[in-house]
């Protein structure tokens, strides 16, 4: 019901995911997470404020004690770790 | 990235070693960020590093089906845009089997499973149903309380151990400490009770490290206007010409001048 409604709402645009792909780090860490918190790791890449911490690679923060960290090639976005206390 | 002053105020101990430097919000910020960003660029340069060695990445869509709770075998099955009939020709099973599998009716053998890995190109451990969402809440509670446990045990060490007492070092136990809890908290309503205690704890020695705090920033405010006044005093009145000392006559010590 949740994800209908977040979906219908226009915050989690399933087509994006095909836009983004997971190391395997990240992919584990991101099993361990909770519904909401995995829509916000696959929307990072695409929200506003990432900082670059190196060329091309960029840092997110998603919540208390949980960043995305990713590389943006051309329309491609690899979700290389998933970084912070909650990860731990 | 913002470099931070390095002509903070520091408090210095007894023996002249640094014990507490002040550092204004914005620069304390700057430096956590700084950790962070190490943090995340050791994170990623471990994965870089594997390269196209490394096991290939998941996309998004098979990784959001299989935490949503989907069964892996149809979610890889289907990226790999394979019918259930291909798979389980190519894999050497019936179809009914493989449908069983994929419905979680029954759990493949290994040997089963050995050959659905392979067909699809992904490792055992891919076929693997994770967690659901109750296991995931129940570890991540755990892990809460774990972490709760462990801060309780570092704070109560810092307090009464050997070493000397750093104020920020409690400071920092106290506040992730606090996180926690309050994290828990939101997950584990029925547990207000002793979470509430925690929390009432937690806040009480963050009050009494403000005062001791402020105890030493008043002391050390206090010793520097007496020093100021000290220095400006007329004991420390530069002179131009300093008074000329005569040299003493020299004595020298022998056991004959001692005796007598």
């Amino acid at each position: 019901m949740q994800e209908d409604t977040v979906e219908r709402q226009g915050k989690f645009p399933r087509e994006f995911l095909g836009e983004i792909e997971f190391s395997r780090a990240a992919y584990d860490a991101f099993l361990t997470l909770d519904a909401d918190t995995r829509r916000l790791v696959s929307l990072a890449p695409r929200a506003e404020g990432n900082r670059e911490i190196a060329p091309g690679i960029f840092s997110s923060d998603v919540g208390p004690g949980l960043r995305v960290v990713f590389r943006r090639e051309a329309q491609l976005a690899s979700i290389l770790a998933l970084t912070g206390r909650r990860t731990a | 990235m913002t470099r931070p002053a390095k002509d903070h105020q520091k408090i210095i101990g007894a023996d002249g070693e640094t014990l507490f430097v002040l550092v204004p919000a914005a620069d304390y910020d700057v430096l956590c960020r700084a950790a962070d960003d190490i943090e995340d660029l050791r994170a990623a340069g471990a994965t870089l590093a594997l390269g196209s060695e490394g096991p290939a990445p998941v996309p998004a869509t098979v990784a959001h089906r299989i935490a949503d709770g989907e069964n892996p075998v149809r979610v890889w099955r289907e990226h790999r845009g394979l019918k259930a009939i291909e798979l389980a020709r190519a894999a050497g099973m019936s179809a009914p089997y493989l449908s069983e599998i994929e419905t979680g009716k029954k759990d493949g053998t290994f040997r089963t499973m050995a050959a659905i890995a392979t067909v699809l190109g992904v490792s055992l451990d891919d076929l693997a149903p994770p967690a659901d969402e109750e296991d995931r809440r129940a570890r991540e509670r755990a892990a809460l309380a774990d972490g709760i446990r462990a801060q309780i045990r570092k704070i109560v060490a810092l307090v009464t151990g050997p070493s000397a007492f750093d104020t920020g070092a409690v400071r920092r136990a106290v506040t992730t400490l606090a996180g926690d809890a309050v994290a828990l908290k939101a997950q584990e309503p029925h547990a207000e009770d002793w979470l509430g205690d925690i929390l009432e704890g937690a806040r009480a020695v963050l009050d009494l490290i403000d005062r001791a705090e402020g105890d030493i920033m008043g002391t050390a405010r206090q010793a520097r206007r007496e020093l100021e006044e000290i220095v400006s005093g007329p004991g420390f009145r530069f002179t131009a010409a300093p008074p000329r000392v005569e040299p003493e006559e020299e004595v020298y010590w022998s056991p004959q001048s001692a005796a007598e």
